[in-house]
């Protein structure tokens, strides 16, 4: 609660053109030492139901190869309880509980936890910093966790969330890409929860910059990409439907972007308005290959990596024989980054 | 406009940031008035093309970034599952593409990191009337090396097999010496073969291939140092069979190249601009439910991916402008392979 109140100030104190108070920065050891208590939030009863909303956007930046502006439309977007049958029957629900619930705050590096794949906790940002966290659900150990997608072993069981506070998300896309032609895209995802997924920002004194860390854990029963518009042609029957859908079942991301100790996540931009992110090489610090040894073992060990999972994908109805295609298991897992630079620039 | 504009704000906000740090700041920030905020924007990193052939239409969304990186994952794998129907005759439970100990990018005896270079990644489905038949990602550019132990691979790997006699004789028999020998082609001789995915047997296998080889009726090809005519002769007569040629080994399983060149890394990339010299165009991934063509970003025509998943690695152009195989090796690394190279920082090189 205290995050927003200084905003506030800060923000009336810019207003003021009369404002004459001079302002003391905090060093980096009395900023370690607020530590606001956070808040925690529930999302409960919420249903949100936009399935007869159209909103067309034109983004100006998200041309065709002619150089003229896409317009996007956005529509039948929901978000409900599981078991809605691609919004057909949308109910409310409640996504996080009281003892789980997502959080806000400001917190030492050193008190923060991230859950390796092994779920053992580790401390993955540096300590002695003052780190402003939102977190999803929690994911927890032992007998209290729930299966992060029911039935489905593999993913863990070590989620907060129960099957009942896990959720349907839904929305359709269409983007005109050119004279007389609509691709659309049909997004439905059945069972969705994001457990474990957090974003935490600090000041790094040394690269006088906002620096972070962030992890984002997807979990979803399936999740459906259908290409055409419901009762349009050759859209109007469940085996039409069925053979312009992608389905992917029983599907996990863990992603990881930055392990604070040695690899912070930096995010810059230019004056151009260009975009720089970047991962830096995590042995950087170490001056001896011994020191960069140990660097390195720490962060194999315990920076967060990232899996891509897909149980089964499959278009159409999976069957080749009638049009359809199965592609089964599809993964990539366990995957680290040493280094990564990505810069933008106009096309 | 929205994103851009965003991070123009982000921009902002971190200037805000900035000067509320400074205990000394006096001056004044004015705010922008709604014209003048719509006056900022960001630049145009992504666009969106359109494309049609033989009845499929494709939409490419590029990404205008250039991305240099280095990395490791345990496990690549695309298209595992057995159906008989589909792909009949292959293993149970093997996997279109299977790449354990996958990496992008070198790291050197220092830690200091060799980055795989890519620029202007995209992503592409394509069309069959409203129904998605294929998607694909993608890099318009890519230079650096790609590891991994290949277990089995779905696609377009060319392999050019490029030495000199010396390490035909090395592994061939009395036998076989005798009959190179009468065929005009000695230890000096430089001989040249294409090869490519390969079962087995030594017939072209694009499909969960386990080998990389000179497929059956393929040859040799003498550039020089072979007695003029009676090689040309012998060489029209000796072709590979079974994965032989004069009973010398022609296949080679694919887990052994475990460092494989992308582009051209012998030439380096200018300071003074941000192109990716060197660079091969057209390396990309897709699924499709029925054999695809994909346009081929170097040579602008299209290319068949096979249904499944598919791995396009192409080739890319030498100094003057030849074709060169990404596989690009001598009869010695034909036979023994290519070493993997450290991809991970600290004592380990591979598997981290």
């Amino acid at each position: 609660m205290n995050a927003p109140l200084l905003f506030a100030g800060l923000a009336l104190l810019v207003a003021s053109a009369l404002a004459q108070a001079e302002m003391q920065a905090l060093d980096d050891q009395q900023l370690s030492d607020v530590q606001g208590a956070g808040f925690g939030f529930v999302l409960d009863n919420i249903l949100l139901d936009a399935n007869n909303a159209t909103i067309t956007i034109t983004i100006n930046d998200i041309t065709n190869g002619s150089g003229q502006n896409v317009p996007i439309s956005v529509k039948e977007f929901y978000l409900g309880a599981t078991g809605s049958n691609k919004g057909a029957n949308l109910n409310p629900v409640t996504i996080g509980r009281l003892s789980s619930p997502f959080t806000l705050d400001l917190n030492k590096g050193e008190n923060l936890r991230t859950l390796r794949d092994d779920g053992v906790w580790v401390q993955t940002t540096p300590s002695n910093v003052a780190v402003l966290a939102l977190t999803f659900p929690e994911r927890l150990t032992g007998t209290a966790g729930q299966a992060c997608i029911s039935g489905y072993a593999a993913a863990g069981s070590n989620c907060s969330s129960r099957a009942s506070e896990k959720a349907d998300l839904g929305i359709r896309f269409d983007f005109q890409v050119a004279a007389g032609r609509t691709d659309i895209l049909n997004i439905d995802i059945a069972e969705l929860a994001m457990d474990g997924s957090y974003l935490r920002l600090w000041g790094d004194s040394a690269r006088s910059q906002l620096v972070g860390e962030m992890r984002l854990n997807l979990y979803a029963k399936s999740l459906t990409v259908m290409s055409c518009a419901a009762g349009a042609t050759n859209c109007a029957t469940a085996a039409e439907q069925e053979a312009r859908t992608i389905t992917a079942t029983n599907l996990y991301a863990n992603i990881g972007l930055g392990y604070g100790k040695s690899q912070p996540l930096l995010f810059d931009v230019n004056s151009n308005g260009q975009f720089t992110l970047e991962l830096p090489n995590p042995t950087s610090g170490g001056t001896t290959a011994a020191a960069r040894n140990t660097l390195a073992t720490d962060f194999y060990a315990n920076a967060p990596r990232t899996n891509l999972v897909i149980d089964n994908l499959k278009m159409g109805s999976g069957s080749y024989s009638t049009g359809g295609y199965n592609f089964g298991y599809n993964a990539i897992q366990g995957l680290t980054i040493n280094y990564l630079k990505v810069t933008s620039h106009d096309l | 406009m929205r994103p851009t504009r965003s991070l123009a704000a982000l921009g902002q906000l971190a200037l805000l940031t900035t000067a509320l740090m400074a205990g000394s700041a006096q001056a004044k920030l004015e705010a922008l008035a709604d014209n003048e905020l719509s006056n900022v924007t960001g630049q145009a990193f992504i666009n969106l093309t359109t494309d049609a052939n033989a009845g499929i239409n494709y939409t490419r969304v590029n990404l205008g970034v250039n991305l240099d990186t280095q990395l490791n994952m345990k496990k690549l794998q695309l298209g595992q599952y057995n159906d008989s129907t589909t792909r009949p005759g292959e293993v149970a439970g093997s996997s279109d593409i299977l790449i354990n100990n996958f990496a992008l990018g070198t790291v050197n005896a220092d830690d200091s990191i060799n980055a795989f270079k890519i620029a202007n990644p995209f992503i592409e489905l394509a069309y069959e009337g409203n129904k998605v038949i294929g998607v694909r990602i993608g890099f318009g550019e890519a230079k650096g090396t790609l590891s991994g132990d290949i277990a089995s691979l779905t696609g377009n790997v060319p392999v050019h097999i490029k030495g000199t006699g010396q390490a035909i004789y090395d592994v061939a028999s009395v036998g076989q010496k005798l009959v190179l020998g009468i065929g005009g082609i000695y230890t000096t001789s430089v001989l040249e073969a294409d090869a490519q995915l390969v079962n087995s047997s030594g017939a072209a296998d694009p499909v969960r291939g386990t080998q990389a080889g000179i497929k059956n009726g393929d040859g040799l090809t003498c550039t020089s140092g072979c007695a003029p005519l009676i090689t040309d002769v012998a060489l029209g007569i000796i072709k590979s069979g079974d994965c032989a040629l004069l009973g010398i080994q022609t296949c080679f399983n694919l887990d052994q190249f475990k460092s494989l060149p992308v582009g051209n890394l012998g030439v380096a990339d200018s300071a003074s601009t941000a192109a990716i010299e060197g660079a091969t165009k057209g390396f990309f991934i897709s699924l499709q439910t029925k054999d695809v063509a994909w346009r081929d970003l170097d040579s602008n025509s299209f290319m068949t991916a096979l249904k499944g998943a598919f791995m396009n690695m192409p080739k890319y152009k030498d100094a003057n402008g030849n074709m060169v195989s990404p596989i690009n090796i001598d009869f010695n690394q034909a036979f023994n392979g290519i070493p993997r190279q450290d991809t991970c920082l600290g004592a380990a090189t591979s598997g981290c």
